[in-house]
């Protein structure tokens, strides 16, 4: 793996002097990119193919970076051991001082996207997240807006009294860091009710239906910001823009639009923080809590 | 025999089947006891790292594997789980979530979990095993440095070793159906190779003494194991009694042979003396003028002679004739003065013993020379000895008239017994040497049986004759 990343990178060196100078500055390094459970983040398959045309685009070896949390693609942020970023809206709002939007997913027309609170699919008597009183509930990560921030807002609206209203609901809440995992969790009886990106499940459904089919949407957020790449502020402008542009433009080239229409979106587009004002709103309402 | 043989194939396989049995479910049991026991150990460092930091997806990731873990069990009831209880005794995690749902004391459950009772609410002090409904279970607490944190428990298949037990056996059980088709038919022909030559040599010996030994065929079977030998010696044997029965023949054939040229010499013996006589008397009349003035002299002496030689021919064809009158208890008297008007009769103590009451079916002659013949020669045998006896017994019982007749005189050696009866023998100096040849022919004229021996100081001759019921006698 580690020689197989050296020749890349060696080869992407060569590629970048001799090919196409200029075209890419700064070009050694291998672009990095942080993945987070935002998308269906385990199918290595595509993320290869996406990053051969990545590195086929910007003559720049690329690696995708996965971590298990959230948490943990944002400190290899913090750290500047990351070009860019595929994170939730929420930690977006919570770093919004040091790190900037890249790119926006466009899903079913709009940059935007849901959260569904799920439940096991005979659990008919379910019909609003209060119905899971004194049952177990799963959230995904404690980063997630769709998997955790939302329900946990929808719950302070519905508690206002109550400082930790998901303890004081649920018997028993988890975290299964991940959205398939939490869809996991509900289908296997492990949680009652558990909380997912509209996205993912909807992926889901598309790809892995005999897993959705055994859980059931009884409850859709409004729509939020669909997770944004991000990079850091002082990230070099030359990369950035590079790596921004082909993403805007991805769609527009055959192979880029396959990929594109594996994920299940329509594009990327470019978008200001304005579009996470919503999820912004929830965070400081929660933080102030101290429910986070 | 073939029969037999399956006995003891069957006989083996349910031994082996027991022993095989009771040694695979320790073997089996053993064989799980240490796989859940390396199951757990295995589990639990994770498992007590996600207790600390209540990480419960991890947990569950774990013991339940990302995509269920009860794929290769036919039903999910039988599938073996792994459950983990915090230090309070409620669950954490299981890989069965709906029958341990989370943050729940197993003792809420519905009726059904017997298990509940059987976890502690603390962890223990010490793992353990114990069974619960067909399963194995291991019980064993988790330490975050040496300080009980949670408890795990691993539990097997249910019914797993019985389950094991049965494939083995049911395969072992094919195993020897297949191995019984195959024994049973080589069994009856090895079997029936075996005892069939015992049956025809035993078949064989069964017939000997009935029918004809020249007749006996025996098809016994060779080879060099014990049958083979045995029928060797059997063949052996059947030759022998053949080859004695020849010699006997011959013998027999011989000592006919020899009768009848001491009777022939007998005969010539008994004619040529007289016919001697006559010779002489004829050529003196020839030469002597006196002789042939005389002629009746030489007539008297020629038919002397003459007479003489037709008694020793009438005497040779004895014909018991048959006459009109009894044997009574008169004819006994008769006999026994007639014996002791006997010279030789005044040296002998003599006996009669007789049984007879009344008149009997036989020709009175006929018996009467019988008794007369045997009981001289009695006398006369027992004179020859000091204080000579005789006995004389006669008895009538089942339609047989016995007469036995001992005396005390020498005894008479086996070889001269056999030719005893026959003419012209003689153990007396003048005497014939046909009164016993003439008692025999009578005797056997009336369908009866002679015998004589010598034994304990007594020579006894025996007779035996039958009743002549519903015949003229």
């Amino acid at each position: 793996m580690l020689s197989a990343m050296r020749r890349r990178t060696f080869l992407g060196l060569l590629g970048g002097l001799a090919v196409a100078p200029g075209v890419i500055a700064g070009g050694g390094r291998s672009l990095r990119i942080g993945l987070t459970p935002v998308i269906l983040d385990d199918r290595v398959g595509f993320l290869n193919r996406w990053a051969r045309w990545i590195e086929s685009q910007l003559g720049q070896p690329v690696q995708f970076v996965q971590r298990a949390k959230y948490q943990e693609i944002m400190e290899l942020l913090e750290r500047d051991r990351l070009d860019a970023a595929w994170i939730c809206g929420y930690p977006y709002v919570r770093y919004i001082d040091t790190l900037t939007l890249l790119a926006v997913p466009v899903y079913q027309g709009k940059p935007l996207y849901r959260s569904y609170l799920i439940t096991q699919r005979h659990a008919e008597e379910v019909k609003r997240l209060e119905d899971l009183q004194d049952k177990v509930f799963a959230f995904s990560d404690p980063l997630s807006n769709s998997g955790y921030l939302y329900p946990v807002y929808r719950l302070h609206q519905r508690f206002p009294h109550q400082k930790q209203p998901q303890n004081h609901l649920f018997r028993r809440t988890f975290f299964t860091w991940g959205h398939r995992h939490v869809i996991e969790a509900v289908a296997s009886g492990l949680a009652d009710g558990g909380a997912v990106d509209g996205y993912v499940w909807d992926q889901l459904q598309r790809l892995h239906p005999e897993l959705t089919s055994q859980t059931r949407v009884f409850e859709k957020s409004p729509e939020f910001g669909f997770p944004p790449l991000v990079t850091r502020k002082d990230a070099d402008p030359a990369r950035r823009e590079a790596l921004g542009r082909l993403l805007g433009r991805m769609h527009e080239n055959p192979e880029g639009g396959a990929l594109l229409a594996s994920l299940g979106l329509d594009r990327f587009t470019f978008r200001t923080a304005r579009l996470y004002a919503g999820i912004a709103l929830m965070a400081r309402s929660v933080d102030a809590r101290g429910g986070g | 025999m073939p029969l037999s043989l399956v006995a003891v194939t069957l006989l083996t396989f349910l031994f082996l089947s027991l022993v095989v049995g009771v040694q695979t479910r320790i073997n089996l049991e053993s064989d799980q006891k240490r796989s859940l026991q390396a199951q757990a150990h295995a589990l639990a460092p994770l498992l007590t790292d996600a207790l600390l930091h209540d990480d419960v997806w991890t947990a569950y990731t774990a013991l339940h594997g990302p995509r269920g873990g009860i794929a290769g069990y036919k039903e999910a009831e039988r599938a073996p789980f792994r459950l983990v209880l915090d230090g309070r005794g409620r669950v954490f995690v299981s890989d069965r979530p709906r029958w341990f749902p989370l943050a729940s004391r197993p003792d809420d459950q519905p009726p059904g979990h017997s298990l509940a009772s059987l976890l502690p609410k603390r962890p223990p002090a010490k793992p353990r095993f114990f069974s619960h409904d067909g399963r194995q279970l291991y019980l064993m607490p988790l330490l975050a440095e040496e300080t009980p944190v949670g408890t795990l428990l691993v539990a097997g298949p249910r019914g797993a070793v019985q389950h094991r037990l049965m494939e083995i056996l049911a395969s072992a059980l094919l195993g020897m159906l297949a191995l019984l088709l195959v024994i049973t038919p080589l069994g009856w022909v090895w079997g029936s190779r075996m005892v069939q030559p015992l049956v025809r040599l035993a078949d064989c010996m069964r017939r000997l003494g009935k029918a004809p030994l020249d007749e006996l065929q025996c098809p016994v079977p060779g080879g060099d194991d014990e049958i083979g030998q045995l029928a060797h010696r059997f063949s052996e044997m059947l030759h022998e009694l053949r080859n004695k029965r020849a010699l006997e023949r011959q013998m027999v054939t011989q000592d006919r042979l020899a009768a009848i040229g001491r009777i022939a010499g007998g005969v010539a013996h008994e004619i040529n003396n007289p016919l001697a006589g006559m010779l002489v008397a004829i050529d003196t009349y020839r030469q002597s003028p006196e002789g042939k003035r005389n002629p009746d002299r030489t007539l008297a002496l020629v038919e002397r002679g003459l007479q003489q030689i037709r008694e020793t021919v009438s005497a040779l064809l004895v014909e018991c004739r048959m006459e009109k009158r009894r044997f009574s208890p008169d004819d006994i008297e008769d006999i026994e003065r007639l014996v002791l008007a006997d010279r030789a009769a005044s040296a002998v103590e003599t006996h009669w013993h007789s049984g007879i009451g009344d008149e009997l079916p036989l020709p009175a002659n006929a018996v009467r020379q019988i008794l007369l013949n045997l009981a001289l020669n009695a006398v006369q045998a027992a004179a020859e000895s000091p204080d000579g006896q005789v006995e004389v017994e006669i008895q009538a019982d089942d339609g047989n008239l016995r007469i036995a007749v001992r005396n005390t005189g020498a005894p008479i050696d086996p070889a001269e017994l056999e030719r005893i009866f026959e003419p012209f023998h003689t153990r007396k100096s003048g005497g014939s040497g046909l009164g016993l040849w003439i008692t025999y022919q009578i005797v056997s004229q009336l369908h009866g049986e002679i015998a004589a021996r010598s034994e304990g100081g007594w020579t006894l001759f025996l007779v035996t004759l039958p009743l002549l019921h519903g015949e003229t006698a």
